[in-house]
């Protein structure tokens, strides 16, 4: 008898347990009426609901929202809700958790890396069945897709850094145009930097840890040697690269440039460091214009090819291409109607749309011509850039992410003179080198 | 009472009463909820991670076994020895430093001012507030150049320290945030001091006992439990040092730069929870967390041990 | 002299230490009414010039603040539920029913309080993953409804001061152990679930680890995470960082202010803990 009454009350427990789980999942459902503004779709009754998360944020992402909107209206059977979440590391622990979005942007250099764990479906049954066009896409962006003939993800934009500079600081510094080569551009940020008494730095002619990778290729550096399987972050060229930096830094020193950029603004805002004049160029990517645009239109800017090494003319316009990529985590549960929005987002016409209201570049030569682009400020600049011969991109290994990880702390370590140049090269090789396969 | 009683087995020996099996029955009855979550996410855990610990695993495949492989990658690495110092740092130097903080609080507290209520929720104020949100205001507090601190230093001509930035001053900047938050341990101080008997105190004075002799000779000893226990959950809790540091290193999962500058603001949690939740690597971390267990345990007994010179659990 | 300056002493202490406390929360209120113009002005001021009231609607509206506060009270309600059910029938267990073994499960109680979360965390995840639970609140609800150890104990040492007799003269009068627990011991420890409850919500309102380890999905997100990830991904705003601070600390000042007594119940509960 007793026990009857404690079976009971152990029933009561479970059922509000129970009661409260399901609770939190009925929760959790709701929040597709914040984030779906407009007036619900004629939805069909039997409609897969597709979730779909990417990271871009701001405007970007309204930009993003604006086309699934677009895309709902026209496929009443699959409606697709958008998901604005930058942290990407997230994805991959939804994937194993196995809770994950039905469709999920990516950086490029992630695809290999996780592709070969198991974490994305390849695509080339689909890729073939629809006839979709691989040959239309930019090779260099299309690579950081592929491994091994297995295709995990389809490029949407493509991205590439260019120098910009502010005209009007340049002028006042008595300098007509932006630099040419890389020493140049070493006089130009000693020339364009204030430090004022005190050694507080108010303006900073650039950033001296510049991107790594774009000018480790302008110095004609080398990250991987396939053929001999060997990790070569010791290259001569990434060398020359870091110590250009290494210079620049040690000018000024970690101390004086971290309390700088402790007080720098918010970089999606009119308080973004190059939009204020507290840098006067920067190396940014095709984005930046339409930033610009947006929060200091009055801003007197100039893009530049990143400045090349004077003693080797032939690797002038050096630049790193790097992708955003959408994919079918593995573990969706609809993953057909998944890949109906990827080839629908990835077509030239919604592929134009949405690149040109973020500013970036298309990875589909057949987009390159949409008359959308017109207005998109500083397209033709970096579409031109873009057709260079000294562009190189990451290679796409399985250990990409451990590579850059580890390449971008040594680097780090490098500038703030904890290590030395070949030290902190020799640190990275003997890291990464175990892991080739 | 007998330590050894069976508490799972189901069958009550023989030479128990009719009373005591039914007392037997209802106590389990009574705490079963907690039993089986004891069981379920305590025990099996407990031990599932000391088997993960011996295996490769990264949520994809099948845990693969490796034997103590995992440990001795462990005893190789230089995060994890980074990691171990600077969470001893924070154990030895600054638990220490917050519970002096908390006594001399405490004592101040203790003198019976007028308006002592108000005093008491200033001080323990700052606890309450989400150690997020703490740790935001304190990166804005600390900012080298517009933050409140600096500001205060320049106005009396020191030297201001880029706090946050500077890997000499990360660690520094966290004793100042917890020295902020220390009024919580002040209260149960305080507790217990009010707790002391007046007769000692009088006793002492009619001695001629000056107020330094009586805080040596009565106020500590009467306090040593609390500050052994106090001592005890710090020095844990330097181990589990997790979202100060997310926040004040700017954590972001997916770079290398949880830690903070040169890594200084890696302790213990932060790099264990790197290598499971950012790098996937199950077995390796459950290794960490095994270790980390072990380091724990020493130390907790170690201190036991040693109380019993230092402790009185005088009246009892 | 010296009796007044011994009289004196103490207050100016008092007042000092009152000011150094103090001062983070008037620079957190102060920071979140400047502009962003003004935050990066050097040197830097303490009043803003212009107040700028806006700085908390655009806070609340960017974060988006008031989805990740529901999905933090839901949270922290089905917390309190859990422990109000579970932690008071452990504690009467092994503080008023004379069973074999309820000193072994209050010694094991005790000594889970100081078991580092950690050595537990992964494979728990890994079970809450097997059971598809990971991106839904139920890891960071179950636990409760199974009673945390420390408030087992609190309610335990509240429980040993209530006189046994009360008990027995039900007892005599027939009155079950289950109907002696809900009749008259529940009504007596309401003052020490009171307790309970506040610190339950204050434990996972302020939970930051758990919420960062299992909800994957952006619109689950509790405030903390929230809150976090809005720093990484707008960094300096830190007139919006700063009233959001604000705004996410009143809850838990509030709750000082009307718990202040059932906070300092569990202060001298401790000081019992020897």
């Amino acid at each position: 008898m007793k026990k009857k009454t404690w079976f009971g009350l152990w029933c009561l427990l479970l059922s509000i347990m129970v009661a409260g789980c399901s609770g939190g999942s009925g929760s959790t459902a709701e929040p597709g009426k914040t984030s779906g503004e407009e007036p619900d779709q004629p939805a069909a009754a039997d409609a897969v609901e597709l979730s779909f998360w990417y990271g871009w944020t701001g405007p970007e992402a309204e930009a993003l929202e604006k086309l699934i909107a677009k895309w709902n209206e026209a496929h009443p059977e699959i409606q697709v809700k958008g998901l604005s979440q930058s942290d990407y590391q997230k994805q991959l622990t939804a994937i194993t958790g196995g809770n994950p979005p039905d469709v999920a942007s990516q950086f490029g250099q992630n695809v290999v890396p996780w592709g070969l764990r198991g974490a994305m479906m390849p695509l080339d049954d689909y890729i073939a069945k629809d006839g979709v066009d691989l040959d239309d896409f930019v090779p260099a962006a299309l690579s950081t897709s592929q491994h091994e003939g297995a295709t995990y993800a389809i490029p949407t934009a493509m991205h590439v850094s260019m120098l910009f500079y502010n005209k009007d600081i340049l002028k006042e510094a008595g300098y007509d145009g932006p630099p040419e080569t890389l020493g140049e551009l070493k006089e130009y940020i000693q020339a364009l930097s204030i430090v004022e008494d005190g050694g507080r730095l108010s303006r900073l002619g650039l950033w001296p840890g510049m991107d790594a990778y774009t000018f480790s290729y302008a110095y004609g550096g080398s990250f991987y040697d396939e053929a001999a399987k060997q990790v070569t972050p010791d290259h001569e060229g990434i060398q020359s690269a870091i110590k250009l930096s290494k210079e620049i830094w040690d000018q000024y020193g970690s101390d004086n440039l971290d309390r700088f950029s402790s007080g720098l603004g918010q970089y999606m805002s009119a308080q973004n460091p190059f939009f204020s004049g507290k840098y006067a160029m920067t190396v940014d990517g095709e984005w930046l214009p339409t930033f610009i645009k947006q929060f200091a239109p009055d801003l007197n800017y100039g893009i530049a090819p990143i400045p090349y090494d004077e003693n080797h003319p032939e690797r002038k316009n050096p630049g790193n291409v790097t992708t955003s990529v959408f994919y079918i985590p593995k573990g969706a549960k609809h993953p057909d109607a998944s890949w109906a929005f990827i080839k629908w987002m990835t077509e030239p016409e919604q592929m134009a749309e949405f690149t040109a209201a973020i500013g970036n570049l298309p990875t589909r030569t057949s987009a390159f011509a949409s008359p959308l682009y017109e207005n998109v400020p500083g397209f033709k600049e970096f579409l031109d850039y873009s057709a260079s011969e000294n562009l190189k991109s990451f290679p796409a290994t399985s250990f990409t992410n451990e590579y850059m990880t580890e390449f971008s702390a040594q680097v780090d370590a490098i500038l703030r003179g904890t290590v030395s140049i070949e030290e902190g090269l020799a640190n990275v090789k003997e890291k990464i080198q175990p892991l080739v396969k | 009472m007998n330590a050894s009683a069976p508490v799972h087995s189901p069958r009550p020996k023989a030479r128990w009463s009719r009373k005591e099996r039914r007392y037997f029955w209802l106590g389990l009855a009574f705490a079963s909820p907690w039993i089986v979550g004891f069981l379920a996410f305590t025990v099996y855990p407990f031990f599932g991670s000391l088997y993960l610990s011996l295996t490769e695993y990264d949520l994809f495949s099948t845990p693969r076994w490796v034997g103590l492989q995992n440990y001795e990658n462990i005893l190789q690495d230089d995060r994890f020895y980074t990691s171990l110092g600077n969470t001893f740092f924070m154990a030895f130097v600054s638990v220490p430093i917050t519970l002096a903080a908390s006594l001399l609080i405490a004592v101040v507290l203790n003198f019976k001012a007028r308006g002592i209520n108000y005093y008491r929720t200033i001080f323990y104020l700052p606890s309450v507030i989400p150690i997020v949100a703490s740790a935001l205001l304190w990166t804005w507090m600390l900012n080298p150049d517009f933050g409140l601190v600096n500001m205060a230093l320049r106005a009396f001509g020191l030297p201001d320290p880029a706090w946050l930035l500077d890997p000499r001053y990360t660690k520094p900047s966290l004793i100042l945030m917890s020295l902020w938050g220390s009024g919580a341990g002040a209260l149960i101080f305080l507790a217990a001091l009010q707790g002391v008997p007046k007769q000692y105190y009088e006793a002492a004075q009619v001695d001629g006992a000056g107020a330094w002799h009586r805080f040596w000779k009565i106020t500590l000893p009467a306090l040593s439990p609390i500050i052994l226990f106090q001592l005890i959950m710090g020095l844990i809790g330097a181990f589990q040092i997790f979202t100060e540091s997310y926040i004040l290193a700017g954590g972001k999962a997916d770079g290398g730069s949880l830690g903070g500058p040169e890594q200084s603001l890696l302790f213990y949690a932060v790099n264990l929870y790197q290598e499971a939740f950012v790098f996937l690597k199950m077995g390796y971390a459950s290794a960490l967390a095994w270790i980390l267990f072990i380091i724990v345990l020493l130390m907790t007994l170690l201190l036991l041990k040693t109380s019993g010179r230092w402790v009185y659990y005088g009246g009892e | 002299m010296a009796v007044r300056l011994k009289a004196v002493l103490p207050y100016v202490l008092l007042i000092l230490l009152s000011i150094v406390f103090l001062f983070p929360f008037l620079w957190l209120v102060m920071t979140s009414l400047k502009t962003p113009e003004e935050i990066l002005k050097f040197p830097p001021t303490i009043f803003p010039e212009k107040v700028q009231w806006s700085n908390y609607q655009a806070a609340v509206e960017a974060i988006p603040f008031t989805k990740y506060m529901m999905n933090t009270f839901l949270i922290c309600i089905l917390n309190i539920i859990g422990q109000l059910l579970s932690a008071p029938l452990v504690a009467y267990s092994i503080s008023r029913i004379p069973w074999k073994g309820r000193k072994v499960i209050f010694t094991i109680v005790v000594a889970t309080m100081i078991l580092p979360a950690q050595v537990q965390m992964i494979p728990q995840y890994i079970i809450f993953t097997n059971l598809g639970w990971v991106n839904t609140i139920v890891p960071l609800t179950i636990g409760a409804f199974f009673g945390a150890p420390f408030f087992i104990f609190l309610l335990r040492q509240f429980l040993l001061g209530v006189p046994m007799e009360l008990s027995e003269a039900a007892k005599i009068d027939g009155a079950s152990e289950l109907r002696i627990y809900a009749r008259i011991i529940l009504p007596i420890l309401k003052p020490a679930l009171a307790t309970v409850a506040l610190f339950s919500f204050v434990w996972s309102y302020v939970d930051f680890m758990g919420p960062l380890i299992y909800l994957n999905d952006s619109a689950k997100w509790t405030i903390t995470v929230g809150l976090q990830s809005f720093q990484q991904d707008h960094g300096a705003q830190w007139e919006k960082l700063m009233a959001a601070s604000t705004i996410m600390a009143v809850p838990m000042i509030l709750i000082y202010f009307f718990g202040q007594k059932y906070f300092m119940k569990s202060g001298s509960a401790l000081t019992g803990f020897k």
